[in-house]
């Protein structure tokens, strides 16, 4: 479309069960009460002049530009700071209003660069709209007045710059930084004239509090705070709007181009997800897809340790699928198999399974989910009959008490994170439950009530205390819990909960937590109005990960926090289409939606559509294809979009596994650690040529709209339809709204989807079907989907990895904001200024302990492998744990983590490994713990 | 760890997370769940090893399976 | 302006004793900053992050109030300050010429805070009917005139002597 340029109203939208009528201009306009006249002049078609306003932040009124006339009252009040009143007139052009107007330009005027022709924000600039609405012809000043026309730029920041001379001191980027992201990094360093918007206390962009998240670029009406690209290339002549392709926030975003070059992302005001805000992957670090590295052409090799050689798409085709018949043949029909990518659309990861379950001739298909909230799958599932968080991002807005387990939103979810501080700003309490002290525990602005610092692996532990607490102090809801879940289940589970054995003061020997602050949080949680249970990667990477889902459903439940706005159990969900992919049925024993393959009903609709038997025992998960492999069983893989050799635990183990298949495809968009063992590449696309649908935590289905032609001249889907049809199962799709079509036809949950309908309400939350059109932002609403309710015992069955003599120390693994899981992406953008290195962080007595300083090389070491990294010295952490990302595959993480996984799902236990950690004096040290150069070093 | 190793550490902790029902609930509840989700390959592996190594929850799902 | 008074030397563990010591007031941003000046006569900008840190605010919140207000000063000061109102009322029964006067005697350009004695405008002291006012220290002074100003200077060098 062409560029499209979203209405500002000026002020927020206010909320209000009454409504006033206004006459503005002439123009009778019904509003909520509490809307500015500003806001209601924009909704009446009667815009106001504005430059200090932006309906993104609240009314500032400091430029006096919107300066109107009020009948019947005195002066000339600004319009964004005066609320209507029912029955007022208002006059937002006279020959008062205008004369003012013109004088308050004239004076910005008299200190503001004239080189309006040459000038970036040219075409996209407030303040020469302004002055062209105001009609400004003259400067009685002059121009050779006091200026700040000497002040130096600031092109610290990768990706945008600071231009003193062109700001207007209207304080938007300040009120953006502080109201919208919520880390006030920006403020207003002197006064009057000398008026400086700064960054910290006096620091350059990239050394302050700053994120990077753009805000300020965005709140910005003229050049001062300009995105590079656009200094650049010029102003972007159209617009698509699309999804982000990082996390499972899945914000919208105007992809802003001319021709197909992206000039800059902007977040869409209306994304269901977002709201207009970003975070700094999302709106800069899309550079990666038009990277050098990215391959465009079929790779074939015989064996891994030859050269890679380009082939045609026929010949990767052909010689993928008489590759993989061969191996069915000598190794029976079991011996293949394939793993759904987390980052590519639905539709691509429907015909995946589709192509092994039907092609393939099996059910070994897996994803990615497996190793991150497989066990929100199982634990939800079980309590509560479906597998996907309750809520929208906006019902925590009516949260009272936020509980935050095992979650680092402000780092992985960023743009959640903002909203939920908006909220904790407001007053809502929050409760946090981690080994580290994240940033929310107490940054800016906000602190957490209680921080429960527990040690790795406690998990169920510290949430039986909490509920043993509600139970036994008679905390429960329990007229909730009468209505709406099953008595039987409830009474087995409050009797065990209430046992001595899981009391807070029995339990805190084992977790590290006082027992009076579980006490203290249990009751805040119980009593402080709408709960809400947040919970991330920290709760199911674990040996219980299953069991503490179920844990946090139970406590949900005892609460009465399930089914309307402001509570809910909701994971965070990493990836940006990890939700979608598990729903699209990549799963060995689930078919699409979420239903297994054992039941035959279910099975027959599949076979009726795709015109195949299809088996009804459940197929391989991925460690169990790592297994497999090893023992010589399973010997053809199809990987997609997934870099299972850095991202998986206990690389070793994965490699070996690798090392032993005949025949590995990779379809993904550079070579990476997993291609290394691969003899087909199969190059794929990145999000800004796919043409598809994400679904995000919210389980809001967002269309992905293609901006460039594939630049390996195919969609995905394309590529896998012909290996399907070489395999001897016909597939063939016109375009992937067909496919999208075939997935509304066999899911119930998704019976009413089509891109039309996305089309036409800009995204959707499944379910959407008959009973309910339009979709569904909060679920359980009357009802649990399983019928009642069901409560679970999750006895606490600590894991067997702890810390012995050897390995006196616990690893626990994240994310962090700038770099996006192993990289890939992340590290081929400007994002490397911030984390250009995985580091190991550790406790002050810890390190003193070992004679570790800051910054130090250091060797990791656990029972599965070694690997070194720098250390950061940090009292984020309690003694005896430390902490590391998993971004570089150079000092790779998952070396040195383990096999253990969670009893239900297999999911990796990523979050307790026994470690030691010692100094590395020598770089042949380093050298020797660094086993194999990774294929992708150096890069960024 | 092989390949049956790992079998037998699975079953004992799925059984273990059962505990907190009886001992023949636990060995039911663990067994349902082999079926749901193991391949007919690793449920055939399991029984073609020795009861080694299960704990005895655990060993009665095992029974149970061998059914 | 220090005026005699006993100073602490600046060190962190001291400006966080003085932080922690008015951090539970309501609204304690303006309150610690002025307890850090009274202590040490001026802000550390290594304050800063201290107050920032012990209030949980961010950097640049607490940049912009101690950039926003004059007293907040972020050098040692001057042992005695001169402040001489420069406002119309004022402006119209001379003050203009005391300001010269003073800047002539002391050899330092107004507004001037280094050295041993200050010289700063302010505009209104709110003691126009008294004009032209100042203040010496921080005592207000009114119906100021040249001698009297030149006498009050002389002390002021004398006991800095």
């Amino acid at each position: 479309m062409t560029l499209l340029k979203e209405q500002d109203f000026g002020t927020p939208a206010v909320a209000s069960d009454r409504e006033v009528t206004v006459n503005i201009d002439g123009h009778d306009v019904t509003v909520p009460e509490g809307t500015s006249i500003m806001r209601a002049a924009g909704l009446a078609g009667c815009e106001v002049p504005k430059l200090c306003a932006t309906d993104s932040l609240k009314a500032f009124g400091s430029c006096r530009l919107c300066v109107v006339e009020v009948e019947g009252r005195k002066g000339t009040p600004a319009s964004c700071t005066t609320p209507v009143a029912d029955g007022m007139v208002v006059n937002t052009q006279s020959e008062k209003v205008a004369k003012l107007r013109r004088g308050v330009m004239e004076l910005y005027i008299s200190d503001h660069p004239l080189d309006c022709l040459t000038c970036p924000a040219n075409g996209d600039c407030e303040l020469q709209d302004m002055a062209g609405v105001v009609g400004l012809r003259d400067v009685r000043y002059g121009y050779s007045g006091e200026n700040h026309f000497d002040e130096p730029k600031d092109e610290s920041n990768p990706y945008f710059t600071f231009d003193p001379t062109k700001c207007i001191s209207c304080s938007r980027c300040v009120r953006a930084c502080d109201e919208v992201q919520g880390t006030f990094a920006l403020t207003i360093a002197g006064r009057g004239f000398d008026s400086k918007v700064t960054a910290g206390a006096g620091e350059s962009f990239l050394e302050s509090e700053c994120v990077s998240c753009g805000a300020c670029v965005q709140a910005c009406p003229t050049s001062t705070l300009q995105e590079k690209s656009v200094i650049e290339i010029g102003m972007p002549r159209r617009t698509v709007l699309t999804t982000c392709a990082y996390c499972g926030v899945g914000c919208t975003f105007k992809a802003e181009l001319a021709g197909d070059q992206v000039v800059r992302m902007v977040p869409y005001k209306d994304g269901g997800a977002n709201e207009g805000h970003s975070c700094v992957k999302g709106r800069f670090a899309w550079g990666y897809a038009t990277h050098k590295d990215r391959i465009t052409t079929p790779l074939l090799r015989e064996s891994i340790t030859d050269p890679w050689r380009e082939a045609t798409w026929e010949e990767a085709i052909e010689f993928s699928a008489r590759r993989l018949k061969e191996i069915q043949a000598k190794y029976g029909v079991d011996s293949i198999g394939g793993i759904t990518s987390s980052r590519c659309t639905n539709e691509e990861v429907f015909v995946v399974q589709k192509m092994i379950r039907t092609a393939f001739g099996n059910n070994n298909v897996d994803t990615c989910a497996r190793v991150c909230h497989s066990p929100t799958g199982y634990g939800l599932s079980q309590t509560f009959g479906t597998s996907a968080g309750t809520q929208d991002f906006v019902s925590v807005e009516s949260s009272d008490v936020i509980l935050l387990i095992g979650a680092n939103p402000t780092a992985a979810h960023p743009v959640f994170a903002s909203r939920m501080k908006q909220r904790l700003r407001q007053g809502a309490k929050l409760i946090v439950i981690d080994p580290r002290r994240i940033d929310l525990v107490r940054s800016p602005h906000v602190q957490a009530s209680h921080h429960l610092q527990l040690q790795p692996g406690t998990n169920v532990a510290v949430v039986n205390a909490l509920a043993h607490v509600v139970v036994t102090e008679d905390l429960v809801d329990h007229k909730y819990v009468a209505e709406r879940c099953d008595p039987a289940d409830f009474a087995m589970w409050a009797e065990f909960i209430s046992r001595p054995e899981n009391s807070p003061e029995q339990l805190e020997a084992a977790t590290g937590v006082p027992a009076a602050e579980v006490r203290a949080a249990a009751r805040l949680f119980a009593t402080g109005g709408n709960g809400a249970i947040y919970y991330g990667l920290g709760v199911t990477e674990h040996s219980q990960g299953s069991t503490m889902v179920m844990g946090m459903a139970n406590l949900a439940m005892a609460t009465g926090n399930i089914g309307r706005v402001g509570v809910g159990v909701n994971p965070l969900r990493g990836q940006n289409n990890v939700q979608g992919a598990c729903d699209m049925g990549s799963f060995p024993h689930e078919l699409p939606g979420y239903r297994h393959v054992s039941d035959d009903a279910v099975r027959e609709t599949f076979e009726s559509i795709w015109g195949r038997e299809l088996v009804s025992e459940p197929g391989l998960r991925i460690p169990n294809m790592f297994d497999a492999a090893v023992a010589g069983r399973f010997k053809g893989m199809f990987v997609q979009g997934e870099d299972i050799a850095q991202s998986d635990p206990n690389t070793s183990h994965v490699q070996a596994a690798l090392g032993s298949l005949e025949l590995l495809i990779v379809q993904d968009l550079f070579i990476n650690e997993t291609a290394a063992f691969a003899h087909v590449f199969l190059p794929g696309t990145s999000f800004l040529e796919k043409d598809g649908t994400f679904t995000n935590a919210e389980r809001r289905i967002n269309r992905v709209r293609p901006v460039m032609s594939p630049r390996n001249g195919k969609q995905e889907w394309q590529v896998v339809s012909e290996l399907a049809s070489a395999l001897g199962y016909p597939m063939h799709y016109d375009q992937s709204s067909q496919i999208m079509d075939e997935i509304a036809a066999l899911t119930p949950t998704f019976a009413g989807v089509s891109f039309k309908l996305l089309d036409e309400l800009g995204s959707v939350q499944w379910p959407c079907n008959a009973a309910a059109p339009e979709g569904t932002p909060i679920m359980h609403v009357n009802k649990f989907v399983r019928g009642l309710g069901r409560f679970i015992p999750t006895p606490y069955v600590p894991t067997d990895e702890r810390a012995n003599r050897k390995f006196p120390l616990i690893l626990t693994t994240g994310r962090i904001l700038s770099q996006y899981n192993v990289g890939a992406q992340t590290r081929r953008t400007a994002n490397v200024v911030w984390h250009s290195e995985d580091l190991l962080e550790l406790h002050p007595h810890d390190a003193e302990e070992r004679g570790i300083a800051d910054g130090a090389w250091v060797n990791i070491a656990s029972r599965a492998g070694e690997t070194a990294m720098r250390a950061r010295v940090t009292d984020r952490l309690p003694v005896g744990v430390v902490y590391t990302t998993f971004h570089h595959p150079i000092s790779g993480a998952n070396v040195v983590t383990t096999d253990n996984s969670d009893w239900a799902t297999n999911c990796p236990e990523y979050k307790v490994t026994a470690v030691q950690v010692r100094p590395v004096t020598a770089p042949a040290d380093v050298a020797a713990a660094l086993s194999s150069e990774p294929v992708s070093a150096g890069i960024g | 760890m092989s390949d049956t190793q790992a079998l037998v550490r699975m079953l004992n902790q799925i059984a273990a997370n059962h505990s907190y029902l009886d001992a023949a609930g636990a060995a039911q509840a663990t067994a349902a769940h082999v079926v749901r989700f193991w391949t007919p390959q690793m449920r055939a592996d399991l029984q073609a090893d020795s009861r080694e190594g299960l704990s005895p929850i655990a060993a009665v799902a095992a029974d149970l399976l061998a059914n | 302006m220090t005026c005699g008074r006993a100073l602490t030397p600046y060190s962190a563990e001291a400006a966080l004793a003085v932080i922690r010591e008015h951090a539970g007031l309501r609204g304690p941003l303006l309150p610690v900053l002025h307890a850090l000046v009274k202590t040490f006569g001026y802000l550390d900008p290594s304050a800063v992050p201290l107050v920032a840190a012990e209030l949980n605010l961010s950097r640049a919140d607490v940049h912009g109030v101690v950039t926003f207000y004059h007293d907040f000063r972020t050098t040692p000061a001057a042992t005695h300050e001169i402040r001489i109102c420069r406002a119309e009322a004022c402006q119209s029964v001379g003050g203009e010429a005391l300001v010269a006067s003073a800047s002539a005697k002391l050899g330092v350009p107004v507004g001037s805070t280094q050295g041993p004695i200050a010289l700063t405008e302010v505009f209104c002291l709110g003691l126009c009917g008294l004009a032209p006012a100042a203040q010496i220290d921080g005592q207000p002074v009114g119906r100021l005139d040249q001698s009297q100003l030149a006498g009050l200077i002389d002390g002021l060098q004398a006991s800095t002597a």
